[in-house]
């Protein structure tokens, strides 16, 4: 291996460390954005009303939500409910979604020499893509509501944008260990369904110890605030915003350091 | 051996072995892969796992403008060579230098999605080839010839025969303008009309990379496209050089195993 470094000739020596293929596979994002693009309009091609299905989804899912458990808020509850479900799907959907990411895309792995995370980046913005339509359903509870537009849009927007971002990481991460631990998927489809239970998504803390608690240390409840808070005209807290950052920090560090370690690996897993 | 690469070569590997965990919790499976041909490796201490040793002190220079035909067994390690070579693997222990543009044809479809049209897939599959879109969008008309599609190519893939699908993949997949060329067989499949079309295309692709690796188990299509033979066996090099001979040796030892079957009923299955 040191030879090959010290190498006078070595013109071509490919880098294979993880930050760089990241990298490499960012700078591809023409591709990947039209591949992922393409992956929602295959999955609705056939279909008569396609993409109006997510957000027909989160629609149901909400007015159940909302029939239930809606009486216990009273007034706003419905636009609640709504952003807190439809900000929630994002979550879920990025965390269940991103173990078998490198598994689906296999035989392209094995066929093609591109960086690993151009694959990560295509599923991605796929799955943002077709969640995205459910945004609709947001800015109808607005319009139905009556919620304010002003100050407090930019700043859900700017907590769309530290979401998004988070995604990002997330995404990368859980796939390099989804090929590692199989398992994973499983046990995140198993964890979410009981984090959508423990999070304040449909419930609000209120005076309830328990739920202040859940609301406090479950760092879902922080990405959900900063974006639906000002959807409702509500200044998250500084708890919320700091939580937020030090994911934004933290996260991408130890998933660059990860990728590091395992991207040789990778491959040999699948 | 000296490690400095010299001008003309397109490849230069030294010392590469190349170990593949296997993702194998019971025993059992353990045998069967033992019966196959694969030598299994337990390394030592906590949280190793067992590995598979698909290449073992492979040394190799390939000088650019070389034809070199990979032939073996199944299971003797052309696919994981030519995944090294291109890349793709990353070797255990030693080191690859190579020199100019790596492309690879190692499956006859690119990443080809049925719901969508001819058009649309010959878009997909050249962004996960990686070619810039105004290349793809210059190779249509072209690839739409070779897939003799027609006003099909703006019907949805599903509707397409069989045939048409596997045209269609295979243009694409070869619309690549490679320096070294790498493949895995990839005549296979399709009717007669579409193997000797496949073969034109393939040789014209050949003809125009100026460094060519084919792993094939036939050795007449090795015979046909290369000049120089690796004759891999249980993940080492067997022979290497010119082809005849090496290619004679080969035949001469499948024949003396049909005479005389071998005890591993599932090894040397290859043609």
């Amino acid at each position: 291996m040191n030879e090959s470094r010290s190498d006078p000739n070595n013109r071509h020596k490919p880098n294979n460390s993880g930050t760089f293929d990241f990298v490499a596979g960012w700078f591809n994002w023409r591709s990947w954005v039209t591949l992922g693009y393409y992956d929602v309009v295959a999955l609705y091609r056939r279909t008569l009303i396609g993409p109006i299905w997510q957000p027909l989804q989160a629609a149901s899912w909400i007015l159940g939500l909302w029939v239930v458990f809606g009486g216990e808020r009273g007034g706003n509850s419905l636009a609640y409910i709504g952003c807190g479900v439809v900000f929630w799907q994002y979550i879920a959907i990025q965390v269940t979604s991103s173990p078998n990411i490198f598994f689906a895309a296999r035989n392209l792995i094995l066929s093609v020499n591109r960086p690993l995370s151009f694959f990560v980046f295509r599923a991605y913005t796929a799955s943002s893509l077709r969640w995205a339509t459910q945004l609709v359903v947001v800015f109808g509870i607005i319009a139905f509501m009556g919620l304010p537009i002003g100050w407090n849009s930019l700043m859900a927007l700017g907590g769309l944008v530290l979401l998004l971002y988070n995604a990002l990481w997330v995404t990368l991460l859980l796939a390099v260990l989804g090929v590692r631990f199989p398992d994973l998927q499983f046990a995140l489809e198993a964890l979410m369904r009981l984090m959508f239970f423990m999070t304040p998504v449909f419930w609000s803390p209120g005076d309830d110890m328990l739920r202040n608690y859940l609301a406090t240390y479950n760092p879902f409840a922080h990405f959900l605030e900063i974006v639906r808070g000002p959807v409702l005209g509500i200044l998250p807290s500084l708890t919320n915003y700091g939580v937020v950052a030090a994911f934004s920090v933290i996260g991408p560090l130890v998933t660059l350091a990860l990728y590091n370690r395992m991207r040789h690996q990778l491959v040999f897993w699948l | 051996m000296s490690t400095a690469i010299s001008d003309n070569a397109a490849i230069r590997a030294a010392g590469i072995c190349l170990d593949l965990p296997l993702r194998l919790t019971s025993h059992h499976l353990r045998g069967t892969i033992a019966r196959i041909g694969g030598n299994i490796i337990r390394r030592g201490g906590k949280g190793k796992s067992t590995v598979v040793r698909a290449l073992d002190g492979i040394d190799l220079t390939i000088p650019r403008g070389a034809r070199i035909g990979l032939i073996g067994s199944n299971g003797a390690g052309k696919s994981p060579l030519l995944r090294l070579l291109a890349g793709i693997y990353i070797p255990t222990a030693g080191y690859i230098i190579t020199r100019g543009k790596i492309s690879t044809l190692f499956t006859s479809r690119i990443g080809i999605n049925e719901r969508l049209t001819g058009r649309e897939n010959i878009l997909l599959s050249g962004l996960v080839l990686g070619l810039p879109r105004a290349q793809i969008e210059a190779l249509e008309p072209e690839i739409i010839e070779f897939a003799e599609l027609g006003d099909f190519i703006d019907l949805p893939l599903h509707t397409y025969s069989t045939g048409m699908a596997t045209r269609l993949g295979f243009a694409i997949a070869t619309s690549l303008n490679p320096e070294i060329l790498l493949i895995d067989e990839v005549f296979g499949t399709g009717d007669r009309d579409f193997q000797d079309k496949a073969r034109a295309r393939v040789a014209a692709l050949m003809k125009a990379a100026s460094t060519l690796v084919l792993a094939s188990h036939s050795v007449g299509i090795i015979r046909r496209f290369c000049d120089q033979a690796l004759w891999l066996d249980h993940g080492r090099i067997r022979s290497c050089g010119e082809i005849n001979e090496v290619l004679d040796a080969y035949e001469a030892e499948l024949a003396s195993q049909r005479q005389a079957p071998p005890s591993r009923p599932l090894g040397r299955a290859g043609e």
